[in-house]
């Protein structure tokens, strides 16, 4: 449940970077849309006019003003972008200018341009409606812009990075950014489970607590003794439903910071972990709920599936009680 | 093809992937469709191995599970799985 922000001049590739994010979030099999604040523009009898400096005759409309759009319906739909995604990426020159937005931004990736180059750019766009009349540029867009990136320099809460849009984007970069921003771990893999590996992610100095969750596997099942457990997943729709889970444990407990849940996969033997699960909070309380309700949760609604292997040879594939047909 | 079928990937896992002997396999099903017509396609002429379990067996469509009165619409390439009792943990 994050939201970046991709802000900054116009004609910076602010799309293609947004883009480029998008593709990166589903490389690591999250959800991810933009949401574009060009699509909450007011209607046009809405927007200031501005006279043209030297002539009268000419008419601007102001587009580079926050005032332009309506941050209330841009605000909403960032929200109900969240709903169905782990990560939103907002794109608009104006982010840093709405409150009601740049307090839900994680990060924000502030394009910038030097003059000409951005005039160059603009000039041979032709999807601007209304188009560039002349004169706009040097009066109203790129004084704006230079409003917004003073107050963005301004902002001394560290959230937003200042790229040059005469670069293409830098995946490296890109990918440092989204991991910094990661407060989840999802692993489904056959190799053993480090459960400090769990333990050292969910570690911040801002928690005062981690709950701990390692399921391991039991010898015995209704008086048969069980040598070893087998199991496989659908995986890409397991990590897709435990990222579904980290979205619902924060909706459920807002004060968790991070979480980290490991499931293994194949022959896991007598007393090995099959599960771990470890999430972290300020206070105890928070922490304590959030894993119970994860490995409940994970019971009934991940697509992982367990075999006993019995020391007589036979086998049984179990059910969770937890596991309810048609129930989400 | 018939302009109203899609070819879809058919996924079994587990119990399902036993009974039947095979993970995957290629299917031809209807664009549109609702849950209860899949199901009966499923167990019925694509599956019939799977009647044991059908009654403790759900779908997923598209990495996500379908409710008992949904109406789908199935896309070329599409993954419908066929999801035992979930035993993870």
């Amino acid at each position: 449940m994050t939201v970046i922000g991709v802000a900054g001049v116009t004609c910076g590739g602010k799309t293609t970077l947004s883009e480029r994010l998008v593709h990166l979030i589903k490389a690591e099999l999250k959800s991810a849309v933009v949401v574009n604040q060009d699509d909450f523009f007011l209607p046009k009898m809405d927007v200031a006019r501005i006279w043209k400096q030297g002539d009268p005759s000419v008419l601007f409309y102001d587009y580079d003003s926050p005032k332009s759009v309506d941050a209330v319906r841009f605000a909403d739909a960032v929200d109900r972008a969240l709903l169905d995604n782990d990560i939103v990426v907002v794109d608009g020159n104006m982010l840093t200018e709405f409150p009601c937005i740049y307090e839900k931004l994680a990060k924000v990736l502030f394009i910038t341009l030097d003059k000409e180059t951005c005039r160059k750019r603009r000039v041979v766009r032709t999807d601007y409606d209304p188009a560039d009349v002349p004169g706009y540029f040097d009066q109203i867009v790129w004084p704006a812009y230079q409003q917004h990136v003073e107050h963005a320099k301004k902002r001394a809460d560290g959230k937003c990075v200042f790229l040059d849009g005469s670069k293409h984007p830098d995946d490296v970069l890109l990918q440092q950014i989204l991991r910094e921003l990661d407060r989840d771990l999802i692993r489904i893999r056959t190799d053993a489970i480090s459960v400090e590996e769990a333990t050292q992610f969910v570690t911040s100095p801002t928690n005062g607590a981690i709950s701990l969750f390692i399921g391991t596997t039991r010898d015995n099942f209704r008086g048969k003794k069980v040598m070893q457990l087998e199991y496989e997943a659908y995986e890409e729709m397991a990590a897709k439903e435990l990222h579904r889970l980290c979205h619902r444990i924060r909706a459920k407990h807002p004060s968790i910071d991070r979480i980290a849940i490991m499931h293994r996969l194949g022959v896991v033997p007598v007393t090995y972990a099959s599960v771990v699960i470890a999430t972290s909070s300020p206070h105890r309380q928070d922490a304590m709920a959030a894993t119970q309700f994860a490995i409940d949760e994970l019971k009934r609604t991940v697509p992982i599936f367990k075999k006993e292997v019995y020391e007589d040879g036979t086998t049984s594939w179990k059910e969770n009680a937890e596991c309810c047909r048609h129930s989400k | 093809m018939d302009a109203g079928t899609v070819t879809c990937r058919l996924l079994f896992f587990a119990k399902a992937r036993e009974l039947i002997g095979r993970s995957e396999q290629s299917v031809q099903l209807p664009r549109t469709i609702n849950t209860k017509e899949l199901e009966a396609l499923l167990f019925g002429e694509l599956a019939p191995e799977l009647g044991p379990i059908r009654s403790s067996c759900v779908i997923a469509v598209g990495q996500e599970y379908v409710l008992p009165d949904q109406q789908l619409t199935l896309s070329p390439g599409i993954e419908v799985a066929v999801i035992p009792p979930l035993s993870g943990g």
